[in-house]
Protein backbone atom coordinates (compact mmCIF):
# COMPACT_ATOMS: atom_id res chain seq x y z
CA UNK A 1 0.00 0.00 0.00
CA UNK A 2 2.72 2.41 0.98
CA UNK A 3 4.83 1.81 -2.11
CA UNK A 4 1.45 2.26 -4.15
CA UNK A 5 1.57 5.95 -2.55
CA UNK A 6 4.73 6.42 -3.35
CA UNK A 7 4.67 5.34 -6.89
CA UNK A 8 1.27 7.68 -7.19
CA UNK A 9 3.50 10.40 -5.84
CA UNK A 10 6.60 9.61 -7.99
CA UNK A 11 3.86 9.68 -11.24
CA UNK A 12 1.93 12.89 -10.28
CA UNK A 13 5.20 14.62 -9.56
CA UNK A 14 6.31 13.24 -12.74
CA UNK A 15 3.49 14.41 -14.54
CA UNK A 16 3.80 18.03 -12.23
CA UNK A 17 6.97 18.11 -13.74
CA UNK A 18 6.17 17.03 -17.78
CA UNK A 19 3.37 20.37 -17.40
CA UNK A 20 6.00 22.65 -16.03
CA UNK A 21 8.61 21.90 -18.78
CA UNK A 22 5.85 21.84 -21.62
CA UNK A 23 4.97 24.82 -20.22
CA UNK A 24 8.09 26.73 -20.37
CA UNK A 25 9.04 24.70 -23.66
CA UNK A 26 5.96 26.36 -25.03
CA UNK A 27 7.27 29.85 -23.79
CA UNK A 28 10.39 28.62 -25.34
CA UNK A 29 8.79 27.71 -28.90
CA UNK A 30 7.09 30.79 -28.86
CA UNK A 31 9.77 33.19 -28.40
CA UNK A 32 11.66 31.62 -31.39
CA UNK A 33 8.89 31.71 -33.66
CA UNK A 34 8.49 35.40 -32.86
CA UNK A 35 12.33 36.12 -32.96
CA UNK A 36 12.38 33.59 -36.48
CA UNK A 37 9.32 36.09 -37.57
CA UNK A 38 11.46 39.12 -36.89
CA UNK A 39 14.57 37.85 -38.39
CA UNK A 40 12.93 37.18 -41.39
CA UNK A 41 11.13 40.51 -41.78
CA UNK A 42 14.33 42.65 -40.99
CA UNK A 43 16.08 39.99 -43.54
CA UNK A 44 13.02 41.37 -46.04
CA UNK A 45 12.96 44.79 -45.46
CA UNK A 46 17.22 44.23 -45.77
CA UNK A 47 16.49 43.07 -49.30
CA UNK A 48 13.95 45.26 -50.48
CA UNK A 49 16.29 48.50 -49.30
CA UNK A 50 19.25 47.28 -50.88
CA UNK A 51 17.87 46.82 -53.96
CA UNK A 52 16.20 50.26 -54.22
CA UNK A 53 19.70 51.52 -53.51
CA UNK A 54 21.45 48.95 -55.93
CA UNK A 55 18.91 50.73 -58.42
CA UNK A 56 18.88 54.02 -57.46
CA UNK A 57 23.34 53.97 -57.66
CA UNK A 58 22.68 52.21 -60.87
CA UNK A 59 20.39 55.08 -62.12
CA UNK A 60 23.06 57.56 -60.94
CA UNK A 61 25.92 55.90 -62.44
CA UNK A 62 24.21 56.01 -65.83
CA UNK A 63 23.45 59.59 -65.42
CA UNK A 64 27.10 60.37 -64.63
CA UNK A 65 28.71 58.57 -67.34
CA UNK A 66 26.20 59.88 -69.80
CA UNK A 67 26.96 63.57 -68.44
CA UNK A 68 30.57 62.91 -68.89
CA UNK A 69 30.50 61.58 -72.40
CA UNK A 70 28.28 64.74 -72.88
CA UNK A 71 31.00 67.38 -71.67
CA UNK A 72 33.95 65.29 -73.06
CA UNK A 73 32.11 65.74 -76.68
CA UNK A 74 31.70 69.51 -75.62
CA UNK A 75 34.98 69.98 -75.04
CA UNK A 76 36.69 68.28 -77.82
CA UNK A 77 34.23 70.16 -79.79
CA UNK A 78 34.91 73.53 -78.47
CA UNK A 79 38.36 73.31 -78.62
CA UNK A 80 38.93 72.12 -82.12
CA UNK A 81 37.10 74.85 -82.66
CA UNK A 82 38.62 77.14 -81.04
CA UNK A 83 42.33 75.80 -82.49
CA UNK A 84 41.31 76.16 -85.69
CA UNK A 85 39.86 79.97 -85.15
CA UNK A 86 43.20 80.55 -83.85
CA UNK A 87 44.90 79.22 -86.89
CA UNK A 88 42.69 81.37 -88.91
CA UNK A 89 43.13 84.61 -87.71
CA UNK A 90 45.74 86.06 -89.90
CA UNK A 91 42.67 85.38 -92.31
CA UNK A 92 40.72 87.06 -90.34
CA UNK A 93 42.14 89.93 -89.87
CA UNK A 94 42.17 90.63 -93.83
CA UNK A 95 38.97 90.53 -93.58
CA UNK A 96 37.80 92.30 -90.90
CA UNK A 97 40.66 95.25 -92.25
CA UNK A 98 38.76 95.02 -95.55
CA UNK A 99 35.60 95.54 -94.16
CA UNK A 100 36.63 98.33 -91.93
CA UNK A 101 38.40 99.91 -95.02
CA UNK A 102 34.85 99.79 -96.46
CA UNK A 103 33.05 101.30 -92.88
CA UNK A 104 35.72 103.84 -93.09
CA UNK A 105 34.90 104.80 -96.63
CA UNK A 106 31.26 105.30 -96.21
CA UNK A 107 32.04 106.97 -92.98
CA UNK A 108 33.66 109.51 -95.38
CA UNK A 109 30.51 109.45 -97.58
CA UNK A 110 28.44 110.04 -95.31
CA UNK A 111 30.37 112.79 -93.48
CA UNK A 112 30.19 114.54 -97.43
CA UNK A 113 26.60 114.05 -97.57
CA UNK A 114 26.50 115.64 -94.17
CA UNK A 115 28.17 118.83 -95.11
CA UNK A 116 25.76 119.46 -98.12
CA UNK A 117 22.74 118.86 -96.65
CA UNK A 118 19.93 121.24 -97.03
CA UNK A 119 17.42 120.52 -94.19
CA UNK A 120 17.91 120.02 -90.30
CA UNK A 121 16.05 116.88 -90.88
CA UNK A 122 18.45 115.41 -93.52
CA UNK A 123 21.52 116.11 -91.42
CA UNK A 124 19.95 114.65 -88.33
CA UNK A 125 18.98 111.38 -90.75
CA UNK A 126 22.75 111.50 -91.97
CA UNK A 127 24.01 112.03 -88.29
CA UNK A 128 22.18 109.14 -87.08
CA UNK A 129 23.65 106.70 -89.90
CA UNK A 130 27.64 108.38 -88.93
CA UNK A 131 26.77 107.62 -85.12
CA UNK A 132 26.00 103.90 -86.63
CA UNK A 133 28.90 103.85 -88.91
CA UNK A 134 31.26 105.01 -86.17
CA UNK A 135 30.18 102.32 -83.83
CA UNK A 136 30.73 99.75 -86.57
CA UNK A 137 34.34 100.91 -87.53
CA UNK A 138 34.89 100.50 -83.31
CA UNK A 139 33.64 97.43 -83.15
CA UNK A 140 35.51 96.04 -86.21
CA UNK A 141 38.86 97.86 -84.64
CA UNK A 142 38.13 96.01 -81.39
CA UNK A 143 37.87 92.71 -83.28
CA UNK A 144 41.05 93.66 -84.96
CA UNK A 145 43.25 94.04 -82.25
CA UNK A 146 41.74 90.81 -80.42
CA UNK A 147 42.63 88.52 -83.81
CA UNK A 148 46.06 90.05 -83.62
CA UNK A 149 46.33 89.58 -79.89
CA UNK A 150 46.17 86.24 -80.19
CA UNK A 151 49.73 85.33 -81.65
CA UNK A 152 51.16 87.77 -79.22
CA UNK A 153 53.32 86.69 -76.09
CA UNK A 154 51.75 86.52 -72.69
CA UNK A 155 54.13 89.04 -70.88
CA UNK A 156 55.70 87.43 -68.28
CA UNK A 157 54.65 88.94 -65.46
CA UNK A 158 51.32 87.86 -66.37
CA UNK A 159 52.36 84.64 -66.64
CA UNK A 160 53.46 84.46 -63.40
CA UNK A 161 50.62 85.24 -62.04
CA UNK A 162 48.21 82.97 -64.14
CA UNK A 163 50.62 80.26 -63.42
CA UNK A 164 50.20 80.78 -59.48
CA UNK A 165 51.64 78.73 -56.63
CA UNK A 166 51.83 75.01 -57.25
CA UNK A 167 50.75 73.01 -54.50
CA UNK B 1 33.38 0.54 -29.69
CA UNK B 2 30.44 -0.48 -28.03
CA UNK B 3 30.45 1.64 -25.07
CA UNK B 4 30.99 4.67 -27.40
CA UNK B 5 27.82 4.56 -28.96
CA UNK B 6 25.47 5.66 -26.68
CA UNK B 7 27.59 8.53 -26.25
CA UNK B 8 27.91 9.09 -30.28
CA UNK B 9 24.15 9.40 -30.38
CA UNK B 10 24.32 11.37 -27.70
CA UNK B 11 26.69 13.88 -29.10
CA UNK B 12 24.71 13.73 -32.44
CA UNK B 13 21.68 14.33 -30.59
CA UNK B 14 22.59 18.26 -30.15
CA UNK B 15 23.00 18.55 -33.53
CA UNK B 16 19.10 19.09 -33.87
CA UNK B 17 19.47 22.19 -31.70
CA UNK B 18 20.86 23.35 -34.90
CA UNK B 19 17.85 22.34 -37.01
CA UNK B 20 16.15 26.28 -36.61
CA UNK B 21 18.51 28.89 -37.26
CA UNK B 22 17.40 32.03 -36.90
CA UNK B 23 19.34 35.08 -38.12
CA UNK B 24 18.04 37.59 -35.32
CA UNK B 25 20.98 40.61 -36.73
CA UNK B 26 20.38 41.14 -40.49
CA UNK B 27 23.64 42.45 -42.44
CA UNK B 28 23.93 46.07 -42.56
CA UNK B 29 22.81 48.08 -45.34
CA UNK B 30 26.12 48.07 -48.25
CA UNK B 31 26.91 51.34 -49.94
CA UNK B 32 28.55 50.00 -53.22
CA UNK B 33 30.43 52.50 -55.17
CA UNK B 34 32.63 51.49 -58.34
CA UNK B 35 36.14 51.73 -57.78
CA UNK B 36 36.65 53.30 -60.58
CA UNK B 37 34.51 56.56 -59.44
CA UNK B 38 36.35 56.19 -56.02
CA UNK B 39 39.86 57.09 -57.49
CA UNK B 40 38.73 59.22 -60.09
CA UNK B 41 40.12 62.82 -59.49
CA UNK B 42 40.24 66.42 -60.72
CA UNK B 43 42.76 67.65 -62.89
CA UNK B 44 45.49 69.60 -62.26
CA UNK B 45 45.35 73.06 -64.03
CA UNK B 46 47.00 73.34 -67.29
CA UNK B 47 50.30 74.32 -67.85
CA UNK B 48 51.71 77.43 -69.77
CA UNK B 49 55.42 77.01 -71.67
CA UNK B 50 57.81 80.29 -71.32
CA UNK B 51 56.39 82.52 -74.24
CA UNK B 52 52.85 81.09 -74.65
CA UNK B 53 51.03 83.47 -76.48
CA UNK B 54 46.97 84.44 -75.83
CA UNK B 55 46.04 82.09 -78.24
CA UNK B 56 47.49 79.39 -75.59
CA UNK B 57 46.39 81.07 -73.23
CA UNK B 58 42.77 80.52 -74.13
CA UNK B 59 42.94 77.15 -74.91
CA UNK B 60 44.27 76.04 -71.16
CA UNK B 61 41.07 78.23 -70.52
CA UNK B 62 39.08 76.16 -72.32
CA UNK B 63 40.70 72.76 -70.86
CA UNK B 64 40.63 74.31 -67.39
CA UNK B 65 36.56 74.92 -67.90
CA UNK B 66 36.18 71.75 -69.04
CA UNK B 67 37.93 69.86 -66.50
CA UNK B 68 36.68 71.82 -64.15
CA UNK B 69 32.58 70.49 -65.19
CA UNK B 70 34.04 67.49 -64.93
CA UNK B 71 35.64 67.23 -61.84
CA UNK B 72 31.69 69.02 -60.44
CA UNK B 73 30.03 66.60 -62.05
CA UNK B 74 31.85 63.99 -60.21
CA UNK B 75 31.59 65.90 -57.15
CA UNK B 76 27.81 65.90 -57.40
CA UNK B 77 27.75 62.46 -58.39
CA UNK B 78 29.76 61.80 -54.67
CA UNK B 79 27.52 63.91 -52.63
CA UNK B 80 24.41 62.24 -54.65
CA UNK B 81 25.64 58.53 -53.95
CA UNK B 82 26.43 59.21 -49.81
CA UNK B 83 23.14 61.24 -49.76
CA UNK B 84 20.81 58.17 -51.47
CA UNK B 85 23.16 55.68 -48.94
CA UNK B 86 22.36 58.20 -45.86
CA UNK B 87 18.70 58.12 -47.27
CA UNK B 88 18.85 54.67 -47.58
CA UNK B 89 20.44 53.95 -44.23
CA UNK B 90 17.83 55.95 -42.17
CA UNK B 91 14.82 54.17 -44.49
CA UNK B 92 16.66 50.96 -43.38
CA UNK B 93 16.96 51.62 -39.85
CA UNK B 94 13.16 52.67 -39.11
CA UNK B 95 11.69 49.92 -40.81
CA UNK B 96 13.93 47.74 -38.15
CA UNK B 97 12.47 49.43 -35.03
CA UNK B 98 9.26 49.54 -36.34
CA UNK B 99 9.97 45.60 -36.96
CA UNK B 100 11.04 45.29 -33.36
CA UNK B 101 7.87 47.63 -32.18
CA UNK B 102 5.29 45.52 -33.42
CA UNK B 103 7.22 42.44 -32.31
CA UNK B 104 7.61 43.82 -28.76
CA UNK B 105 3.77 44.74 -29.01
CA UNK B 106 2.67 41.45 -29.53
CA UNK B 107 1.95 39.50 -26.15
Amino acid sequence: MRNLVLLIVLLLGGAAGWTAGGWSGRTARADLARAEETGKAAAAAHAAEADTLKAKLASLSTDFERDKKKLEDEHNRQSSEASALIASSQSRIAELSKARSGSQTDLQRLRSELAAAKTPQEQKAITERIVVKQVEVQRQDGQIAGETCLAAPVPDRLLATWRGVAL
Amino acid sequence: MRPLLPWLLLALLQLTGCAATVRLIPEPLACNIADAVLEQRCSEPSTLADGANFGDLLKAGIDDRAALRNCARHDRLLADTLRECKLATERYKATIQQINNTTAAKP
